[in-house]
């Protein structure tokens, strides 16, 4: 084998041309990285969010809970089918009116939705825990997201504006990072009123166990004097996740189609260090160097470079990452970077490096010995 | 000169195929990327770019970001209408549907017939529209969605999840607005299917001649602000403004992307023609000797680094015009525009003059008898 020394020296040669391949190939990685980072982060919350023992039902034909107006004569329907479960003699049937709206906090607008709930709530909705305070409640008693609670600056005790009414926040949602982070919860009844609203958007339902929640939804589906639809929610709050989804694949297909560019850059690179080390690689052979040799040291001169870059990569990424800018459906409005993305990022610059050196490695170990040293 | 010069220009470049090969590739996908990231930023952002500069206001329901979730009581299209400085005021319930198996996402505008086409102002022909206004099932559809469904007039089209069947009578034509991509059904009918009587997504109103629409917004809503449902006004590119705004955080992130891109490819291409330049040192040294001057010299250098970034360049565009235009980019709402193409070819030639510079200069500054004395 040849000594790692050997190649370290390499790769030191040709100083502009490593430097300007490395630069490359860390600007490829930061782009995948980024983009890789950015979509995980705009579907986490969608993707976790949704028992699969809980069902939401939306007015037929309301692709979004925002579009959805239901009859509240049907709620008694709901709470009646077979399969929904129970808690204290009461059907664990959650409606809700959750409206995409303005709230106001000391005067700055934001957007957020705004959730109507009931008493039922709290044994409905699994995944939701008040960790401070209380859950919202008649008097015009809100409970906030903790992520959005994080990104107003709100703590317990403040005022919010929502619908033109006052509410005051008395509790805090903690749903480990489900899209009810991001939503304000307040009285269904308080908020009908100050929005003007006389139907449900919504059921949430818990069923005794996942394997009748198909029953319930064909039931659902095959009623006639209700429009109803039903999902499993985990499904739902996934497709709910559509506009994210979109831009998430976009970020990664993106990530992808650059770092095929980048192979072509870093072959180029590796056929210019073996066409001018030629000469060199037949000494190396003449001095009894097998092809394996040769072949590994120029597929580990390739794979060093690419690695370095990888790194580099990586930590500009993460440097962009740190941007002001704020990422829609982000729980944190940041883009949160994971372990995860920086090893698949150091992965690819790995491929990169090896599928770039390969073909150039190959034909150095297939130098003609007598005809270079002639 | 220089012209006479391409035959050799032309040579050079396949002189070390793999290399102008990969160069091209390299610059190639570089273009891709950046004329695919511009069309996914114009697709994003189309709704401001589609209504345009209109003075029409549209009045929605207060704190209600998105126009389906918003609900008005239909009387409200009347009081609105007779306020002072209002020339015209016509309700809309709007709805969205998804069509077929591709998934098409379309609009469907309930609308009241003769005011809505007062103040849109509509153009129709007038047969299309009596056949509009009789019918209760009837439906106008834009031209560019007539197209991408492969509708045509007198086709009935069932779209089920809003419950709602209407007969196409006629095919809104092109004039500059989003309708061309739209359903307009009667208000009445998609109020029935929504279950949605009585009500309105907005009112759309056309501010009387020489009345400000900022001015008359601000009225609206103080008007408004008495009654059980208050009211936000706001241009219609306002409107589309606030609804892209939502998402303009992604779209920053595409734009440092496309950057990004860009200085990728203007590296990887430096790095080739360097390359190329070096390995001829010898070659230019000859040259010299035969008496290029060295402004002709870095005037080949730079010609031949252009002339390949073009070529990248070239074959990105049309890959990306292919990518944009397949069905699945049409769907994604993807947009090839005339400046994005410009943009691709424009950095295409900073790209070749940039990567070319350092080598032209060197080569330009090279003495042959240097050059000719390396032994290689």
């Amino acid at each position: 084998m040849l000594p790692l020394t050997y190649v370290l020296r390499n790769v030191r040669r040709r100083r502009l041309r490593t430097g300007l391949t490395i630069a490359g190939i860390a600007l490829v990685v930061a782009v995948y990285f980024l983009m890789g980072s950015v979509a995980e982060t705009m579907v986490e919350s969608f993707r976790s969010t949704g028992a699969p023992e809980e069902l939401v039902i939306v007015q037929a034909g309301a692709m979004l809970v925002d579009y959805s107006n239901i009859d509240r004569s049907s709620l008694t329907y709901v709470q009646t089918l077979d399969g929904v479960a129970s808690a204290d003699g009461q059907p664990l049937v959650a409606p809700e009116l959750a409206l995409p709206s303005v709230i106001v906090v000391d005067g700055r607008e934001r957007k957020a939705v705004v959730r109507g709930v009931t008493a039922v709530a709290p044994a409905v909705y699994r995944q939701v825990e008040v960790t401070t305070g209380d859950w919202p409640g008649p008097g015009h008693r809100a409970a906030i997201g903790q992520s959005l609670a994080a990104k107003l600056g709100v703590e317990i005790g403040d005022s919010l504006e929502i619908e033109g009414d006052r509410f005051q926040v008395a509790g805090l949602l903690d749903s480990g990072g489900r899209v009810y982070d991001q939503e304000v919860w307040v009285d269904l009844e308080e908020l009908a009123a100050a929005a003007n609203r006389k139907t449900y958007s919504s059921y949430t339902l818990r069923a005794d166990d996942a394997s009748v929640v198909p029953d319930i939804i064909e039931t659902i589906s095959e009623n006639r004097r209700f429009p109803l639809s039903a999902q499993d929610a985990p499904r739902f709050y996934r497709r709910t996740a559509g506009m994210a989804s979109f831009m998430a694949s976009l970020g990664e297909m993106i990530a992808m189609i650059v770092a095929i560019g980048a192979v072509f850059g870093g072959m180029n690179t590796m056929y210019a260090a073996v066409a001018a080390r030629r000469r060199e690689i037949a000494v190396l052979r003449a001095l009894g160097y097998r092809k394996v040799s040769i072949l590994g040291a120029f597929l580990v001169e390739s794979l060093v470079i690419a690695l370095a870059a990888g790194v580099l990569g990586v930590l500009l990424g993460t440097i962009i990452a740190l941007s002001p800018i704020e990422l829609p459906y982000s729980p944190s409005g940041m883009v949160s970077l994971s372990s995860s993305q920086a090893i698949s990022a150091l992965l690819l610059a790995a491929i990169i490096g090896l599928v770039g050196g390969g073909l150039p490695a190959i034909q150095a170990a297939r130098t003609a010995v007598i005809q270079e040293l002639r | 000169m220089i012209l006479r010069m391409f035959p050799f220009l032309w040579k050079n470049l396949w002189r070390n195929k793999r290399r102008s090969i990969l160069t091209i590739f390299g610059v190639a996908v570089a273009i891709f990327v950046i004329t695919a990231l511009g069309a996914a930023i114009a697709g994003m952002t189309f709704p401001v770019r589609e209504v345009g500069a209109t003075s029409l206001l549209k009045v929605r329901e207060k704190s209600r970001a998105n126009v389906l979730a918003s609900r008005l009581p239909q009387a409200y299209e009347n009081r609105v209408a007779e306020l002072p400085g209002v020339a015209g005021a016509t309700g809309v319930l709007s709805g969205l549907a998804v069509l077929g198996d591709e998934g098409v996402h379309i609009f469907v505008r309930g609308v009241d017939p003769d005011r809505f086409r007062e103040v849109r102002n509509l153009q129709i022909d007038s047969e299309a529209w009596a056949a509009f206004v009789d019918d209760r099932k009837a439906a106008l559809a834009g031209h560019r969605l007539m197209r991408r469904m492969g509708w045509s007039v007198g086709d009935e089209i069932e779209i089920s999840m809003l419950g709602l069947r209407v007969q196409i009578v006629g095919a809104i034509p092109e004039q500059g607005i989003d309708l061309e991509s739209h359903l307009l059904v009667q208000r009445e009918n998609l109020q029935i299917a929504r279950e949605a009587e009585y009500q309105l997504s907005y009112v759309l109103v056309e501010p009387a001649a020489g009345k400000p629409p900022a001015e008359l917004a601000a009225e609206i809503d103080d008007y408004m602000a008495a009654s059980p449902v208050a009211t936000t006004t706001a241009t219609s590119a306002a409107f589309a403004e606030a609804v892209v705004e939502d998402f303009m955080g992604f779209v920053d992130y595409l734009k440092i992307m496309k950057w990004i891109a860009v200085l990728i490819t203007v590296l990887g291409a430096a790095n080739a023609i360097a390359m190329s330049v070096r390995d001829r040192t010898q070659e230019i040294g000859a040259l010299k000797a035969l008496g290029f001057t060295p402004n002709l010299i870095s005037s080949l250098v730079l010609l031949e680094s252009t002339g390949l970034a073009l070529i990248g360049a070239i074959l990105g565009i049309a890959l990306a015009g292919w990518a944009i235009g397949s069905s699945a980019g049409e769907l994604a709402g993807l947009e090839l525009t005339g400046w994005d193409v410009a943009l691709s070819l424009a950095i295409a030639v900073f790209v070749g003059l940039a990567g070319g510079a350092a080598p032209a200069a060197a080569a330009a500054r090279l003495h042959p008898v240097d050059a000719l004395r390396i032994i290689d």
